[in-house]
């Protein structure tokens, strides 16, 4: 008999628990807002983060990386927050190792990979909490990384903490083609949402859109994708 | 009961002397309702440290004698490994025990300072897979000095294992305050007897109930005897939740 992987999975990853919810459609449209959008340049790496804690990042990074990968896109997905690190608990992944220990190995980054719950879907998770997460976020060693991770894989999804608490996502930032801020609707306030917005700008982050988090509509919660409408020469 | 952290082995650190004497520690464990013991050894320590081979010999000589002598009780193999500058390259050079084959890993900091190092050498164990257990964080004078520091032990998901006998005071009023307090920020989740000898530091966990019970409750002190120890024996992590003194927010809203 197969193994029924969904019950390892967090039932919120709606795009494989409940693949006909509202929820699960606005997370594919986010998936293809974005292919749309790399057409003025390429999305090959994509930082989600979001102003203040609990806006539901690395749900929203969860159910995206699910999405692509159904559309057949070769999908890695990283755990780059190393404050509270959440994908192995969303997927029931062991996380004794993972992108701490890549970036300390990173000639044998490809150890700490592990396999989604679908084709197509990769998994790093974070590994172990390092003493000063932001140094080895900004390092030289995690610039190369990612760039080897987008070698390798069609779209490489990163998790992280929030903007206005640690630094870790700012500069992160730096090394992503792209940056998508969620908000959860009715929690965070529009000022720690401008500041964090504000946070990203300074650096010339590219802010791809705004996902609002948690939207309750007809008894049932979802996500809703607002772009921020740039135009890209 | 599980303890988490006894000296039973004979002649190896400053533990039984003898295998008598191991007798003598064991049986009291197991009188008092203990079944299963990580048996570690000093290593790594200016005055003790214990090799691979010499553990070894001693843990089966221990084994033998107990099976002998018909006392019921499980040892788990562990050292209790000194913070050094390069403890993880020792263990990958198989120089180190970890508990049984648990992943967890016992290391003890030196009882007076908080070398600079000692969160870089903590997090290259942790790349090695191991999941630590510090023994009994209360007793380091640096980390009573600036408690900043246990704090950034949690984050790192250090679980610390406190001695029975700080709790009641065997080492003095800081080392029993401090232990409190790593209780209530989280960090020690777990206690054992670090039991040594019969009569000055004895194995004797249930002495330690009362005291955790009266101050957090009967489901804490279920949790640090029973339930943490069973699930570092089974390889899963524990969670650092801080835990909170019974009565004490009444106790302050009331006034
Ligand atoms: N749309 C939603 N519907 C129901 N529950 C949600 C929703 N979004 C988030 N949650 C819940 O809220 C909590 C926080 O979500 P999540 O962990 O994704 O946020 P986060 O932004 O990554 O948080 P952190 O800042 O701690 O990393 C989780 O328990 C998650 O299951
Ligand atoms: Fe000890
Ligand atoms: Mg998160």
């Amino acid at each position: 008999m197969p193994l029924d992987l969904t019950q390892m999975l967090d039932p919120k990853l709606v795009v494989l628990t409940a693949p006909r919810s509202v929820a699960a459609e606005q997370y594919r449209a986010l998936r293809t807002n974005l292919e749309f959008m790399s057409v003025g340049g390429a999305l090959e790496r994509i930082m989600i983060t979001s102003a203040t804690p609990g806006a539901g990042k690395s749900l929203t990074a969860g159910n995206l990386a699910l999405a692509l990968a159904q559309a057949s896109k070769n999908t890695l997905l990283v755990d780059a927050d190393l404050r509270r690190p959440m994908i192995h608990h969303l997927f029931g992944n062991a996380n004794l190792s993972g992108l701490t220990t890549a970036l300390t190995r990173p000639d044998e980054w490809e150890k700490y990979v592990q396999r989604g719950p679908i084709a197509n879907l990769s998994i790093m998770t974070s590994g172990p909490i390092p003493p000063n997460p932001s140094e080895l976020l900004s390092s030289v060693t995690m610039i190369s990384l990612a760039g080897q991770l987008s070698q390798t894989y069609d779209i490489v999804v990163f998790d992280t903490p929030p903007v206005v608490s640690f630094t870790d996502a700012v500069a992160l930032s730096q090394t992503m083609d792209g940056v998508l801020l969620v908000v959860r609707a009715g929690h965070t306030s529009r000022k720690s949402d401008i500041k964090g917005k504000e946070r990203l700008s300074q650096v010339n982050a590219r802010v791809l859109g705004v996902v609002l988090n948690d939207v309750q509509m007809q008894d049932e919660a979802y996500s809703y994708y607002y772009g921020y409408g740039e135009k890209k020469s | 009961m599980i303890d988490l952290h006894a000296h039973v082995l004979p002649g190896v650190d400053d533990g039984p002397k003898t295998l008598e004497d191991t007798l003598a520690v064991v049986r009291q464990a197991t009188t008092d309702g203990t079944t299963i013991i990580v048996s570690v050894a000093h290593a790594n320590d200016g005055h003790f440290d214990v090799s691979r081979a010499q553990y070894e010999k001693a843990f089966s000589a221990a084994s033998t004698a107990l099976a002998a002598a018909s006392i019921g009780v499980k040892l788990i193999p562990a050292m209790e490994v000194r913070l050094g500058p390069r403890l993880a390259q020792d263990f990958a050079e198989g120089k180190f025990l970890a508990i049984g084959n648990t992943g967890y890993f016992c290391v003890e900091l030196p009882p007076n300072d908080f070398p600079a190092y000692t969160l870089d050498a903590l997090f290259e164990l942790s790349l090695e897979k191991l999941r630590i257990l510090l023994i009994h964080p209360e007793r380091n004078r640096g980390l009573r000095k600036r408690p900043e520091l246990a704090d950034r032990l949690l984050r790192m998901e250090v679980l610390g294992v406190a001695s029975g006998g700080s709790l009641l005071g065997q080492f003095g009023p800081e080392v029993e305050a401090a232990a409190w307090q790593l209780i209530e920020m989280g960090l020690i989740q777990a206690v054992a007897s670090d039991g040594h000898s019969v009569s000055k530091r004895p194995l004797r966990l249930s002495a330690y109930e009362p005291v955790i019970a009266r101050r957090y409750g009967e489901a804490v002190s279920e949790a640090m005897l029973h339930t943490t120890p069973q699930q570092v024996l089974e390889g899963l992590p524990v969670e650092l939740a801080p835990h909170e003194r019974i009565g004490w927010r009444r106790f302050f809203a009331g006034r």
